[in-house]
């Protein structure tokens, strides 16, 4: 995938700029901080990969991104500036029309996500509807669509994300569809008003491997045609290699190591990194070189002192145990959480 | 409904044979009809040169102790009201080692040889996290010391960092057992890892089979190539040309006709739409179904 291009406004100002993002759990075990002083930037057509194993707050991030976070949980600190407005600060009435809007989503699961008794293209058709797409001409003339025209413009919509036959689609139920073909309708909702930022939370995971690079090479193509930016939250690292210009690695709620995709596999920093790299196979992992991490990931509720990681680092110091380490900056725009970069 | 058709393989003592496919290719029937835990409506297992399809319970029960099973979910796989000692002397108790005793010395032995601890033994499942549970799910399938062990996705449900822990304890357990494995999962990178030999699974059939190494350099059959390529390698140099097949896979309830691949095979000809390929064999363990394979 070719860099984002960088044109005079996004070297103003990025699409998307997350300060300090915080989000706790307040559960009877305790304060959960499940994303702790989360910060980065998402410029325009720039397509950014969230990576983490589970529990690293990597989806916890988005939703509060999108201020989806529900008790017991609370956005406790930070600004998401998105085109320069503060989402943190707006009402809800605002927030709904930001949702669906100019942020899309897609999650991992199409069929949790899709209505299962409602029509594919009444499912579509209320994207554009809700979202406000459903309506055309402009001031006085404004009016709303005629179901010729919204059912015209559904048919588009699902041709656009290549299902087949979307005429027919259109009439039937999620359940008569595939995984493949499911996660293309959800793709073609979240794409119904033409965001200009694409959240999409692990929209592989549940597919067959064929199928998946199918939705990756469409969400490519979507993305250059439009220059739209995108935020892809995955546990896979092939994925990752595969389809995002920047990647930020998770870990026990914080961003541990950020930096372009070629420089973090290249040379990975955080011993969490590259530790990460040794552990799953790629094309040329011989046999008995595969190293484990050992441990497991702490509880949020249970943080270890200092760096989070200290339990399972083979260079931690006594200062590790200690302190939080701060983010140092090296070249190249890595920057790295940890003391040994001091 | 065929979920698996009329497959031939082998795996050699000692070796560990990966089948790996796609959701609904058969291979999760495949490992259970192996085990005789579901009965193959035609065709023959043999285990140590013996038929063992169709035997009497009593053998079929023995036959037991030398195959078990590793199963994918380390949640559902184990009971939450048994106490992991009580899990792994399970199979002890059942097959016959009727000394409390012994039993709690072998599965203590048995628990710090997949890396856990004597005090792990009057805990529950739910106390252990999902790496750890697959430890305890490999202890009680290792417990009759068998021959021979299918792993059906046995790391699928793990986290990445946990995945290389039991992928590892699984190369060692089976030097130290002489175990041998038929390993079976949807990921490449993990089969490609574990493998000795690979069969390829699509609806129902084995389209390649051949040594781990010969099929990941060379990829024969066109299902396997596109496989490959669409299997996301960690590594961003490798911007591969990526085979993007269309459609999914076909419902086995009505195959296509011919070779089960031609509707989605971007080199499918007429006669893949009519003739069946025949599984041939093309010398040095490497067998192909597919007419465009010289």
């Amino acid at each position: 995938m070719p860099e984002p291009e960088r044109d005079l406004n996004a070297a103003v100002q990025p699409l998307l700029d997350v300060r300090d993002l915080s989000t706790s759990f307040f559960t009877s075990a305790g304060e959960a901080r499940a994303v702790d002083g989360v910060s980065f930037t998402l410029r325009h057509g720039e397509v950014l990969g969230v990576v983490g194993e589970s529990g690293s707050g990597k989806t916890l991030t988005a939703l509060s991104v999108m201020r989806l976070i529900d008790p017991p949980g609370r956005i406790t600190g930070g600004s998401v500036r998105f085109n320069g407005e503060d989402l943190l600060q707006k009402s809800e009435r605002y927030m709904r029309s930001v949702r669906g809007r100019t942020i899309g989503m897609i999650w991992q699961d199409p069929m949790a996500s899709l209505n299962p008794v409602k029509r594919i293209g009444d499912q579509v058709a209320e994207a554009l509807r809700l979202h406000g797409e459903a309506i055309e001409g402009g001031g006085n003339r404004r009016r709303t669509m005629s179901r010729d025209q919204l059912n015209a413009r559904v048919v588009s919509l699902l041709r656009t994300v290549n299902v087949p036959d979307p005429e027919r689609r259109t009439r039937e139920y999620p359940h008569q569809l595939s995984g493949g073909l499911q996660q293309r309708v959800m793709i073609a909702m979240a794409l119904a008003c033409e965001p200009s930022l694409l959240i999409a939370d692990e929209p592989t995971t549940a597919l067959d491997v064929t199928i998946q690079s199918q939705i990756l090479e469409l969400l490519k193509h979507i993305q250059r045609e439009r220059n739209m930016s995108v935020m892809l939250i995955t546990h896979d690292l092939g994925v990752v290699a595969e389809t995002c210009h920047r990647v930020h690695v998770m870990y026990a709620g914080q961003i541990i190591e950020s930096a372009d995709v070629v420089e973090l596999f290249d040379d990975p920093k955080h011993p969490y990194t590259v530790s990460l790299l040794r552990s799953v196979p790629r094309h040329d992992t011989r046999r008995g070189d595969l190293v484990a991490i050992e441990g497991k990931v702490p509880e949020l509720t249970a943080l270890p002192s200092g760096c989070s990681f200290h339990p399972r680092c083979a260079h931690a110091t006594e200062t590790c145990r200690a302190q939080e380490p701060g983010d140092f900056d090296l070249p190249a725009g890595h920057t790295v959480k940890c003391h040994l970069y001091a | 409904m065929r979920a698996v058709d009329g497959i031939d393989f082998r795996v050699n003592s000692g070796e560990t044979l990966g089948i790996v496919g796609e959701s609904g290719c058969g291979k999760s029937t495949t490992g259970l009809a192996v085990l005789q835990l579901i009965q193959p409506s035609a065709g023959e297992v043999k285990f140590d040169g013996r038929s063992i399809v169709g035997l009497p319970q009593g053998e079929n029960r023995r036959l037991r102790q030398h195959m078990q099973m590793i199963l994918q979910n380390p949640y559902s796989s184990l009971n939450p009201r048994m106490r992991v000692s009580d899990i792994v002397a399970e199979p002890l108790r059942n097959f016959g080692v009727s000394n409390r005793g012994e039993r709690f010395d072998q599965v203590q032995q048995l628990l710090e040889r997949v890396g856990l601890s004597a005090d792990h033994m009057k805990r529950f499942p739910h106390e252990f996290s999902g790496g750890q549970r697959q430890r305890i799910g490999i202890a009680r399938a290792l417990a009759l010391r068998p021959k021979f062990i299918v792993a059906d996705e046995p790391v699928s449900a793990l986290d990445v960092s946990v995945q290389a822990q039991i992928l590892n304890l699984l190369l060692e357990l089976k030097e130290g057992f002489n175990l041998t494995y038929l390993f079976i999962s949807h990921d490449l990178s993990v089969v490609r890892y574990i493998s000795d030999r690979i069969a390829v699974m699509y609806l129902g059939e084995i389209v390649e089979i051949g040594a781990a190494d010969a099929i990941y350099a060379a990829p024969l059959h066109p299902y396997t190539q596109a496989l490959m390529s669409a299997n996301p390698d960690p590594d961003p140099h490798q911007r591969r040309k990526r085979i993007v097949l269309q459609g999914g896979v076909p419902s086995p309830i009505d195959p296509p006709s011919g070779c089960r691949f031609h509707p989605r095979c971007p080199l499918a000809e007429a006669r893949c739409r009519q003739d069946k390929p025949e599984f041939r064999d093309l010398g040095g363990g490497r067998s192909v179904a597919c007419h465009l394979v010289d």
